[in-house]
C-alpha cells in the first residue's frame, strides 16, 4: 500500500476542522442568516462522518455482470 | 516519527484517557439534556403568566423592586439583582451574609412594571443535573478537579491526533474495516469519530475549563484591574444608609446609551467591590451581549466612580460561556451540539473498549498496532 505524507493524512480532518471552527465563530457574529451559516458549518463534518460511516465497504463493489466480488473463505491455521 | 516518540505519545494517550475518561464520561452524558435546559425547563416548570398590562407601561424603581424583596427576606442583604432576557422580571438574589453560600440564598422573581411577586423557582430535575455537571455535588474544589479533567482530555485529544497519522498512513479518511475482528473494526471507528470531532471537543472541553475558573479569574482582575478603584474603599465607610441603585443604574447607563443592563453586584459579593454597586452592561449583537462593561458606582455616596472596560482575560472568560454551552445559534446548533457530544460519548466508550480488549504483551505491542495500522 502506498505511503501518505501528512498533508494527506490531515487534509480532510484540516478542511472539517475549518468548517467547525468557522461554524463556532459565524454563530457569535449574529442571528438569522449567521445561525443558519453556522448550522451549516457545523453540521458538515457531522454529515461526512455519516456518509463514512453508513456507506458500503468498497471492497464490496459489483462488477460489470452484476456479481459480488467475493474473497474466498480461507481458514486461519 | 520513530517507534521511541510513538511510544512516547502513545502512554501519553493512555494515561490521559483511562485518568479523565470516567469522568469525561459523566460530563457528557448530563451535558446532553443540559443542551436543551430552556426547553425542557418550559415543558416541565412553564414561566409564570405576567398581569397583562399595557405594553408601554414603565418599570418601577429599582429601589421599590428592592424594597419589595426585603419585605420577602427581611434577615436578609441584597446580593446580586439581574433582568429577565425577554419579559419584564426582575431577579433578586438576597442572602445572610455577601459570601453566603447559594443554599442560603433567596432567589425573588418581580414583575418590573407592578412589583407583583411572581411564584418563586422550585429546583427540578434540571438544576440537579446542572450541580452534578458543575462539581458533581461536592463544592468548589471538586470544580477545579473537573478543570483539570478538561485538561486531560485535552491532551488525550493532542495526543490522539499525533498518533492518527502513523496509524492513518496506509489509510484513506474514514476507512472502516467491518469483516474484519470487532475489535479492528472499534479501531476504525475511534479514529474517524476521534478526528471529526477534535475541534468540537477541544473547545468545549477547553472552555469548560475556563468556566471552572471563574471565581479565580474575577479574583485576579479584583486585584489588579480593579485596584483603584478598590482604593476608594478607605475614604468612604458603609453605613447602613445607602445610595439608590436605581440612581447607580442611570449614572452607568448615561456613559453607554447603547448597552442594557445585564445584572447589579451588591457590595461585598463577587462580581463586586466591598464598597461599590458593580452595574454590568451587556451590547446588543450576540457578540458584544457576551462582553460586558461594569461601572461602578459607590453605594453609600451615589458617586460614579468608574466605568472600565474589562481586560482581555476576563472577556475570554466571558466568551468561553457560549462556546461551551452551545446557545447562541438557536436550535440548528443545539441540535448540532447533541450529535457532537453523542460522537464523543462513543470515542470515551470505544476508547475504553479498546483498552479492555488489548492484547498480552509490553507496550511495544501497541506501538506495533499503531505502525501496522491495527494490522499487527
Amino acid at each position: 500500500m502506498r505511503h501518505r505524507t501528512t498533508l494527506q493524512v490531515f487534509g480532510v480532518p484540516i478542511l472539517l476542522g475549518i468548517a467547525t471552527l468557522l461554524g463556532l465563530g459565524v454563530g457569535l457574529i449574529g442571528d438569522g442568516g449567521w445561525d443558519v451559516a453556522a448550522g451549516l458549518l457545523l453540521a458538515a463534518p457531522l454529515a461526512i462522518t455519516g456518509w463514512y460511516w453508513t456507506r458500503t465497504a468498497p471492497t464490496n463493489r459489483r462488477n460489470r455482470t452484476g456479481a459480488v466480488h467475493q474473497m474466498p473463505a480461507v481458514r486461519r491455521v | 516519527m520513530t517507534r521511541g516518540t510513538i511510544k512516547a505519545w502513545y502512554l501519553v494517550h493512555k494515561w490521559t484517557s483511562l485518568i479523565c475518561t470516567a469522568f469525561l464520561l459523566m460530563l457528557c452524558v448530563t451535558g446532553l439534556p443540559l443542551i436543551f435546559h430552556e426547553e425542557i425547563d418550559g415543558w416541565l416548570d412553564p414561566p409564570a403568566p405576567l398581569a397583562a398590562l399595557p405594553a408601554m407601561t414603565p418599570a418601577l424603581s429599582l429601589d421599590t423592586i428592592l424594597a419589595r424583596a426585603a419585605a420577602q427576606a427581611p434577615s436578609d442583604i441584597p446580593l446580586y439583582l439581574s433582568f429577565d432576557d425577554h419579559r419584564p422580571i426582575v431577579y433578586v438574589t438576597t442572602g445572610p451574609t455577601p459570601d453566603a453560600v447559594p443554599a442560603a440564598m433567596h432567589f425573588l422573581a418581580l414583575d418590573a412594571r407592578t412589583g407583583a411577586m411572581l411564584p418563586p423557582h422550585v429546583d427540578g430535575v434540571m438544576d440537579f443535573i446542572l450541580k452534578l455537571h458543575t462539581d458533581m455535588l461536592l463544592g468548589f474544589w471538586a470544580e477545579i478537579f473537573l478543570g483539570f479533567m478538561g485538561l486531560l482530555f485535552f491532551a488525550a485529544i493532542v495526543s490522539g491526533v499525533v498518533l492518527y497519522a502513523p496509524f492513518m498512513a496506509k489509510l484513506d479518511f474514514g476507512t472502516l474495516r467491518r469483516n474484519r475482528s470487532t475489535r479492528l473494526g472499534w479501531l476504525d471507528r475511534h479514529n474517524l469519530l476521534g478526528i471529526v470531532t477534535l475541534v468540537w471537543a477541544s473547545v468545549v472541553g477547553l472552555t469548560g475549563t475556563i468556566n471552572t475558573l471563574v471565581v479565580p479569574i474575577t479574583g485576579i482582575w479584583k486585584a489588579n484591574g480593579l485596584a483603584a478603584i478598590m482604593a476608594s474603599e478607605a475614604r468612604t465607610p458603609l453605613g447602613t444608609q445607602r445610595a439608590s441603585v436605581q440612581a447607580a443604574l442611570d449614572a452607568v447607563q448615561r456613559k453607554a446609551p447603547d448597552m442594557t443592563p445585564q445584572f447589579i453586584a451588591f457590595p461585598g459579593v463577587v462580581f463586586s467591590s466591598k464598597h461599590h454597586y458593580a452595574v454590568f452592561l451587556r451590547g446588543t449583537t450576540p457578540l458584544t451581549s457576551k462582553l460586558l462593561l461594569p461601572g461602578f458606582v459607590d453605594a453609600a455616596t451615589g458617586r460614579l466612580d468608574a466605568v472600565t472596560p474589562m481586560p482581555w482575560y476576563m472577556q475570554a472568560m466571558l466568551l468561553a460561556q457560549p462556546l461551551h454551552f452551545g446557545d447562541y445559534g438557536g436550535m440548528a446548533m443545539k441540535i448540532v451540539w447533541a450529535v457532537f457530544d453523542a460522537l464523543t460519548i462513543v470515542v470515551l466508550g470505544s476508547g475504553l473498549y479498546l483498552w479492555l480488549r488489548r492484547r498480552g504483551g509490553p507496550s511495544e505491542q501497541r506501538v506495533r498496532e499503531v505502525v501496522m495500522a491495527g494490522e499487527a
